[in-house]
């Protein structure tokens, strides 16, 4: 076949092949025999099966804000549940002569500057009486004059005035204006002055970081300890609507027929019932009961858990396991009785399979995603309830500190101490938008259909 | 329509049963008695205080005698708080303000989230897109008593030269008074209602219906208020439901915050004086509001979805 | 040539790609299509689930979904450059003088409206000066021509209370209503039942006679083609790898794929003892398509050749071309005798 040959071809009008001549050159006989088993196989460049998870995962790596998020969350677990280990202070521990601490403190020699200039400020308005007397009799007597009795009272009232502007004036210097004055300066840390001296003669002495409160207690561990109770009742939450809301949902969609009208009935009261006010009556009313179990004396394994996590975290438990598993169980219930019409579903049940092998191995792991999506951003609204109900005093109680209550404690002195108020805001809602920003971005991972 | 209606008022019936059953079980159940704080009684008046209101009776007799009443529109006495007060004239006084407050937080919540939403959801990928989700997304992770105690500190705090907007709820400073309580309690669901509405958009957006709108030569605009919008309302009205008895009912949290003397802040408190006819009628009464609701946004739905036939029910 | 051809022209197609650019990389669902339609013809486009028939007729309407993108080649209609349309014309453009009807009528109409409400809306989208009850008089008259009775009632109706068939002929009415001189119809029988399936195809025949419109009709389903079309554009892979006459497709083809889709259909003539046969094997990943021919793997007459480079398109009778190395080795074959 020469090149001549081939340029004779018929070119197709309408073909865009651009050279379709340099295409055919250096064609051999060979190129036209059969292509045998072997090289057709190794032609089809089989793309990686990716499996579900992998492909989720790497979905969820490019996703930067979900990333962050997830760093935030372990940052706030490691804050939460290894912090206390390295801050010497208790959560319930009085520190004395540390109340009221703000997150900063001025040096020692600053903090004697300042007491000093006080004092020299209002010294100055004071005058003694009786030395100005003294000197108005000894003018009189060197003018020749004589120092009248009415003199002295005029005199002594005059002095009275002039003392009683200069300690006004003394109340009225304000540190901070004279802070100002002074040039003083701020230092990151709060420290009690007894415990700057300890450090200026060489102690090591752990500073109060966020500050103290008006007990002396440390607000960075009782914050980390507030960050502990929520993510512990958020994570336990979440898998208690799990656990509750898979066997329901799946048993439900799996029966059908008359096991799921009744059940479905259920979850439609359930879900009718006003949540939040439940919950609230439920966290008061569960509180003594389990306080006056946990007091009951006696042992056995169950008394001990519930004395470990204290009454109103169980109690809180309770609340969320009666009440939140709808949805979960409804989510289930619909993707079991959509599964269900599946082929696989039939032959595994034409081959015998038990219900509860269909459940297990063909039906929960074709809902997972969902699952872990939905336990995911069940997290953060269990903080949130938490907080919620911390806050409106029925939820996590004294001494154990919970990020809502230290909220409410704060509000009686929030314009001096504003920062009691923001440190445990700002955690709260941070640990909360993390979980929702995280659960976000593992639902568009999980299910890129949602996203698009 | 009307066979569905019927079941449908049944099964709430049924739901605030339950709901007063639950409340008086509970209340029971709890240790300790509204005369406790008092000084400490004897055990003769002791006696005789339980006897007066019933205390004495076993739990299942004053149930049923209060669910007797029930019937009747009589939801008891205050035992405390308001001594000897109908409850129902209490919650006759003190639910009017909490609906003010909650109808006018919910109001802007719609206003300004469902159009957000709508934004968010053309604008899907753009910048104003991530700044709308993130806005939201900090919304609705901040609970109602963050968000006030941020207004009180700027709007109360010492910088506050400006202190147009009380903190203190005081009716006759007239709307002034409204603006803040109103703006912690609707901030999350105005947020929430963002988000809804703009997955949902995205959701209806995505449907073939809008491939045919696009198709048949309709203007962006049409396609979006016309056919988008109507679809996407529609999950967004179910969810809007049980947060209007909600909201309606008050915050309990920012009624607290900013003294509102609301039916919400009422409740807590009866809670923690053990106030039992006051827990009660006040829990009745929301549950009954938001159950009530829930069914007024049922049929809405109904209507708004012609899909959806009233006649077969049920799902 | 080419001047006259311009003006029987209605649409031209040339080296159309598009690609979809997704985070696994790019997938080219339309690699380099050429075709040209004439006026009143009905061109089939024949290929399996993901060989890029949708979206080549997508993009004639600019209803590319992103991360879809047309990437080169050019589209002509009636002279015009439909890619180079401004956001504006195109919607002026998309309804009025080409309209497209949809696979499933099930999703295809918005639930919340009256299928008035839905068909007056076509028609004034265009029409701006129309009266609303000269609009509903014309969506009334569309729909009897679909075939639908009692349409006063009709009208009001919503989707739901619509059958399947009912639907799609709705659809048909919609896609009709501003009279378009090119009707793309996306595989519009599938979703039905096959007596539906064969009354609409009638339909459309019926249609097309009365109007004179042009017809892609896009379809997996080589029988439906027979039965309306002119010619017939085999796709595979995101390419067209055979094109020419109807008659030609069916009684010559040329290239295996043709072939092998021809036996794998049921046929009324066919002796009892034929068994339909099948083609091996699956499509291609179209995320890295292999140089060579895509079909080559699953083709009972691959050569080397075959898994090297993609064929070129050979002539292989009038208006009738065929991407294949056979055909090439044929023609080579033929000329040296």
């Amino acid at each position: 076949m020469t090149v001549a040959e081939e340029k004779k071809m018929k070119r197709c009008p309408v073909s865009l092949q651009p050279d379709i001549e340099s295409l055919l050159t250096d064609l051999t006989e060979d190129d036209f025999s059969p292509a045998s088993k072997q090289e057709k196989d190794d032609f089809i460049q089989d793309r990686q099966s990716v499996s579900y998870w992998k492909d989720a995962w790497r979905r969820l790596k490019k996703n930067i804000v979900a990333m962050v998020a997830l760093g935030v969350i372990i940052f706030l677990f490691l804050f939460a549940f290894v912090g206390p280990l390295v801050v010497p202070y208790g959560y319930e521990q009085f520190n004395s002569g540390a109340e009221n601490l703000f997150p900063y403190h001025y040096t020692l020699e600053d903090q004697k500057r300042l007491d000093e200039e006080i004092a020299a400020r209002s010294d100055s308005g004071t005058v003694d009486v009786a030395e100005l007397i003294e000197q108005a009799k000894a003018e009189a007597e060197a003018k020749g004059e004589k120092f009248t009795k009415k003199d002295e009272a005029v005199l002594r009232a005059q002095a009275k005035v002039a003392a009683k502007k200069a300690s006004d004036n003394a109340e009225e210097v304000d540190p901070e204006a004279l802070r100002k004055e002074l040039g003083i300066k701020k230092h990151i840390f709060g420290y009690s002055r007894a415990e700057l001296e300890r450090k200026a003669e060489g102690e090591k002495v752990f500073p109060h970081i966020f500050g103290t409160d008006m007990y002396g207690r440390d607000i960075l561990v009782r914050v980390m300890f507030g960050a502990r109770v929520s993510m512990s009742v958020g994570v336990f939450a979440a898998l208690l609507v799990l656990v509750i809301g898979a066997l329901y949902g799946s048993i439900s969609g799996y029966c059908g027929g008359r096991v799921d009208a009744v059940m479905q009935r259920i979850v439609e009261l359930i879900y009718a019932v006003p949540e939040m006010l439940v919950v609230l009556l439920i966290a008061t009313a569960m509180k003594p009961i389990l306080t006056e179990y946990v007091n009951s004396g006696g042992g056995g394994p169950i008394k001990s858990f519930v004395s470990v996590l204290g009454p109103n975290l169980i109690s809180l438990f309770i609340a969320f396991g009666m009440l939140y598993w709808v949805t979960m169980s409804r989510i289930i219930r619909g993707q079991v009785l959509q599964l269900k019409q599946q082929e696989y579903v039939t032959a595994a049940r034409a081959l015998g399979a038990s219900g509860g092998r269909i459940i297990r191995r063909h039906l929960l792991p074709n809902c997972i995603g969902q699952i872990v999506v939905t336990t995911c951003l069940q997290i953060p609204s269990a903080i949130f309830l938490e907080s919620f109900l911390s806050y409106l005093g029925v939820g996590v109680s004294a001494p154990l500190p919970s990020l809502g209550s230290m909220a409410t404690d704060a509000l009686s002195g929030m314009y001096t101490y504003t920062y009691r108020l923001i440190i445990p805001a700002i955690v709260l809602s941070i640990m909360i938008l993390a979980f929702n920003l995280f659960g976000d971005g593992l639902r568009d991972a999980l299910d890129p259909k949602l996203k698009k | 329509m009307g066979k569905y209606f019927l079941k449908r008022l049944g099964m709430a019936l049924l739901t605030i049963l339950l709901v007063a059953c639950v409340t008086f079980l509970l209340m029971n159940a709890v240790p300790g008695s509204p005369w406790l704080s008092e000084k400490t009684p004897s055990e003769t008046t002791l006696a005789a205080l339980n006897a007066k209101y019933g205390l004495d009776q076993p739990v299942p007799v004053q149930l049923m005698k209060y669910l007797q009443n029930l019937l009747h529109g009589d939801f008891g006495v205050s035992l405390k708080m308001q001594k000897n007060r109908a409850v129902s004239s209490i919650i006759i006084e003190m639910f009017p303000i909490s609906a003010k407050v909650g109808a006018l937080a919910l109001l802007w919540a719609v206003l300004v989230g469902v159009p957000l939403g709508c934004l968010a959801a053309f604008k899907r990928g753009k910048l104003t897109d991530s700044i709308l989700r993130v806005v939201c997304t900090v919304g609705i992770s901040m609970p109602s008593f963050v968000v006030a105690s941020a207004l009180l500190v700027v709007f109360a705090g010492g910088m506050a030269t400006f202190k147009f907007f009380p903190t203190i709820f005081d009716a006759s400073l007239g709307w002034r008074s409204y603006v803040l309580p109103c703006f912690s309690l609707g901030f999350y669901p105005m947020c929430y209602t963002a988000r809804q509405t703009r997955s949902a958009m995205l959701d209806s957006l995505n449907q073939e219906y809008i491939k045919t709108a696009r198709a048949k030569g309709l203007k962006n605009k049409k396609i979006i208020f016309k056919h988008a919008l109507r679809n996407a309302l529609i999950p967004v009205i179910t969810y809007l439901g049980p947060q209007v008895a909600f909201t309606l009912c008050g915050g309990f949290v920012v009624e607290s915050v900013f003294s509102i003397p609301g039916l919400g802040r009422y409740m807590v408190q009866s809670i923690q004086n053990r106030d039992y006819p006051v827990i009660m009628g006040t829990t009745i009464f929301i549950a009954s509001f938001i159950i009530l609701m829930n069914l007024v946004v049922d049929i809405l739905y109904k209507v708004a979805d012609p899909r959806i036939s009233l006649t077969k029910g049920g799902e | 040539m080419s001047e006259q051809k311009n003006n029987t022209k209605l649409l031209e197609v040339k080296d159309l790609r598009v690609s979809f650019f997704t985070p696994a990389g790019e997938v080219k669902a339309v690699g380099g299509i050429s075709y040209d339609l004439n006026y009143g013809e009905v061109m089939g486009v024949v290929g399996e689930s993901g060989s890029g028939k949708s979206q080549e007729a997508y993009s004639i309407m600019g209803l590319l979904q992103s991360p879809g993108k047309v990437i080169g080649g050019s589209i002509t209609f009636e002279g015009e450059d439909v890619l180079a349309f401004s956001p504006n014309e195109m919607t002026a453009f998309r309804g009025s003088k080409v309209s497209m009807i949809f696979q499933n009528p099930m999703t295809c109409l918005n639930p919340v409206y009256t299928i008035g409400n839905q068909l007056v809306e076509a028609l004034r989208a265009h029409d701006k000066k129309i009266s609303k009850a000269d609009a509903e008089k014309r969506a009334m008259e569309m729909m009897e021509m679909v075939g639908i009775n009692n349409v006063e009632k009709r009208m009001k109706q919503y989707p739901h209370e619509f059958s399947g068939g009912m639907r799609q002929r709705v659809m048909i009415a919609m896609g009709l209503i501003c009279h378009p001189k090119l009707l793309i119809a996306d595989e519009p029988t599938t979703a039905l039942d096959v007596t539906i399936q064969a009354q609409i195809l009638d339909l459309m025949k019926d249609l097309q006679k009365k109007t004179g419109m042009g017809i892609i009709f896009i379809t997996h389903n080589l029988g439906v083609v027979a039965d309306i079309c002119d010619k017939v554009s085999v796709m595979y892979a995101g390419k067209i790898v055979e094109q020419g006459p109807v008659d030609d497709i069916f009684y010559k083809p040329t290239h295996p794929y043709t072939k092998g889709l021809l036996r794998s259909m049921p046929r009324v003539d066919a002796q009892s003892y034929e068994r339909l046969i099948p083609i091996e094997g699956t499509p291609v990943d179209m995320l890295n398509p292999p140089e060579g021919c895509p079909f080559a793997p699953r083709c009972e007459s691959c050569m080397k050749i075959c898994l090297k480079k993609m064929p070129p398109y050979v002539e292989v009778g009038e208006n009738h071309r065929s991407a294949c190395w056979l055909c090439v080795q044929d023609q080579i074959k033929g000329e040296e005798k």
